[in-house]
């Protein structure tokens, strides 16, 4: 539940930010937000968290640590930014892992036994660290998380559906903003 | 942070927690052998007649029964029956109802309700829109385990498993929690029939995944009925509700749903070896499973299937199935019109005219041969006896009726008990006995059918 509300607090921060605001006005509508989201859904007993926790269980580790480092990046303008390329390879591990869990795509990863589980979430990790080197301290404090908690397996605490979405989503708009400068070199050239 | 630094980090730490991991659930194997024949014999057996019983429902639906033998908890004459009722399946109201049988009179407690959505949504402190599926059993330590289905968002194919435990006045709940069996926000798991218990108190539950490609999992408990791993066992797709049964202690029998039409809709079974560790692959069987719940069970006498077999019957299966019907058909004033032929042009007339509860599901097929009547996959619910590796023998029919089905079974000798959705008004409770199972006299169980 605790991951839902920081969840839910990162959308509030992340509508901010895409508004060119003055800085007073700016944390006026991040306060409207985070109330609102406080407040029960219209006709409907539970809030904004307390539904997405009813809809998608709780988020990963890792998404809640990202979370976290948003919201304080918001505040600290000249913190370290994560480099996208985490992004597509959250995306790319995340449809893999999900296409195969869905039963599409080779024998159950999250079904078998924790060796295989553990080799994919360390080339999964691998990955992400090899990538960006802003996100190795967060995958580590992710994985301590699991190594803490057993309950949560470890590629459950790089991985949910929060934050494959959320990759996936980023990847689309880094997509775009490549095709759309691709297309405005070629009307320069 | 440094790459070699990274590195050695995330090494240690996924190592550590593998052996963590590995610790708690104890290398993913089970231990503990299964617990053969938990069944006790009803004492004041007096009368051996099969017989019948219809629950009294204040719903308009009452659908997905189980029952418990609550033998192991003390209370060898009676049974525990739960399922799902409302006005409709997936309504708000729909609540889990409870009652107890009598095993020797088959009287039965007035049903009440020990759980519906609001109830649950308080338990797991999530927003619950449906409810469904009720499963309970008694373990080898004689704790009653009850298991429904949620959805908070969309259909059944989001539904997660709540767990719960019956309070030793085995009327009042204590919650356990969520099941966390899957990576996708733990969607998309259900439950229908019983586990195979292990000896040292805890169980194996057969359970599915039912969103796209539709599998099956074998989730194992400890002693304490907490979930300790999950197990894949095959790789079907479109594999639903697995209904497994101990052939010994150590191996054991699974059947499966087969969801739409996939192979030609040929039911699978598969064995397991070392107390569920080892699975082989699954064969076909000659059973056609229409999408319907079926249910194993084990008696002295073999192994049985209880399934609906959507079928063509031909005149005269009909003719047969009619003679056995006479009575109702009288009552109904349908039966001189059927035996005078004229079936066939109230047939060809509108088919909505046929509301009696019997014939309202004789559809006459008119792609194939005018003599075939097609019967919908839910209208006959049969038992099968297995006799070889794979193959069943049809020995009997449990009930025709416009829906007939999601069955549950009790072995308590010398009867076994037979639940199951009867039109998806009511739920029936039928009571055979075991000698007779394999008599193939389909009167003698029409005979049971009123």
């Amino acid at each position: 539940m605790i991951g839902s509300i920081i969840v839910s607090m990162f959308i509030c921060f992340a509508i901010t930010d895409l508004f060119k605001l003055e800085k007073k006005f700016k944390f006026i509508l991040l306060f409207i937000l985070l109330v609102a989201i406080a407040l029960p859904i219209y006709r409907f007993s539970y809030n904004v968290p307390e539904v997405l926790y009813a809809f998608f269980d709780s988020p990963s580790p890792l998404c809640v640590i990202l979370c976290i480092y948003f919201i304080v990046n918001f505040f600290v303008e000249k913190a370290p930014k994560i480099e996208s390329n985490a992004f597509v390879v959250i995306a790319i591990f995340g449809f893999l892992f999900y296409i195969n869990y869905m039963g599409f795509l080779g024998p159950s990863i999250y079904h078998s036994n924790v060796v295989i589980q553990g080799l994919f979430a360390f080339i999964f990790a691998l990955s992400i660290g090899l990538v960006s080197k802003n996100m190795r301290l967060l995958i580590v404090g992710a994985l301590c998380f699991s190594a803490l908690n057993p309950q949560i397996s470890l590629i459950e605490s790089l991985i949910c559906p929060y934050l494959w979405i959320f990759s996936c989503f980023y990847c689309l708009i880094l997509g775009f903003k490549f095709i759309s400068k691709s297309m405005q070199r070629s009307k320069n050239v | 942070m440094k790459f070699n630094a990274f590195l050695i980090a995330i090494l240690a730490l996924i190592v550590a927690t593998s052996f963590k991991i590995d610790s708690r659930k104890n290398h993913s194997l089970n231990d503990s052998n299964f617990l053969l024949d938990s069944s006790v014999e009803i004492k004041k057996a007096e009368s051996k007649m099969e017989s019948s019983v219809i629950i009294d429902n204040d719903f308009y639906m009452a659908h997905a029964s189980q029952m418990a033998d609550l033998a192991l908890s003390g209370r060898d004459n009676e049974i525990m029956l739960v399922y799902f009722a409302g006005s409709r399946e997936g309504e708000e109201d729909v609540v889990i109802s409870q009652s107890f049988i009598d095993k020797t009179t088959l009287s039965y407690t007035a049903p009440k309700t020990i759980l519906n959505r609001e109830m649950l949504s308080n338990f797991s402190n999530k927003f619950i829109r449906k409810v469904g599926n009720p499963l309970v059993f008694s373990d080898a330590l004689g704790r009653v385990h009850l298991f429904v289905v949620g959805v908070s968002l969309g259909g059944w194919a989001t539904s997660k498993i709540y767990q719960f435990e019956f309070l030793p006045d085995l009327e009042q709940l204590m919650f356990k929690g969520e099941l966390h069996l899957g990576a996708f926000a733990n969607l998309s798991h259900l439950v229908r029939n019983p586990p195979i218990l292990l000896e040292n108190g805890g169980f194996m539950l057969p359970v599915y995944y039912e969103l796209a490609n539709k599998y099956v999992l074998m989730a194992f408990f400890d002693e304490n009925a907490n979930l300790r791993f999950t197990k894949k066992v095959n790789e079907l797709d479109l594999q639903l509700q697995p209904s497994a049964i101990a052939l010994d202690s150590s191996s054991c029998l699974n059947f499966m749903r087969v969801s739409k039409n996939e192979n030609d809709n040929i039911a699978f079974l598969q064995k397991c070896l070392d107390s569920g560790n080892t699975w082989e692959e699954p064969i076909k069987t000659n059973i056609k499973n229409f999408d319907s719940a079926g249910v194993l069970f084990k008696t002295k006498n073999g192994i049985y299937l209880i399934n609906n077999d959507g079928f063509d019957l031909d005149k005269k299966e009909l003719d047969s199935g009619l003679e056995s019907l006479k009575d109702e058909l009288i009552g109904a004033g349908l039966y001189e019109k059927i035996k005078n032929k004229e079936l066939e042009d109230l047939l060809n007339k509108k088919e909505n005219m046929f509301n009696f509860n019997v014939f309202s599901f004789i559809k006459k097929d008119t792609k194939k041969d005018t003599n075939i009547y097609s019967i919908p996959n839910r209208a006959r619910l049969s038992l099968f006896k297995l006799e070889q590796d794979s193959n069943f023998k049809r020995i009997n029919t449990i009930q025709i009726a416009n829906e007939a089905s999601y069955p549950s079974v009790v072995v308590s000798y010398p009867f076994v008990f037979i639940s199951y959705s009867l039109n998806k008004n009511n739920i029936k409770v039928k009571r055979l006995n075991i000698e007779n199972l394999d008599s193939s006299n389909i009167d003698s169980i029409n005979g049971a059918n009123k």
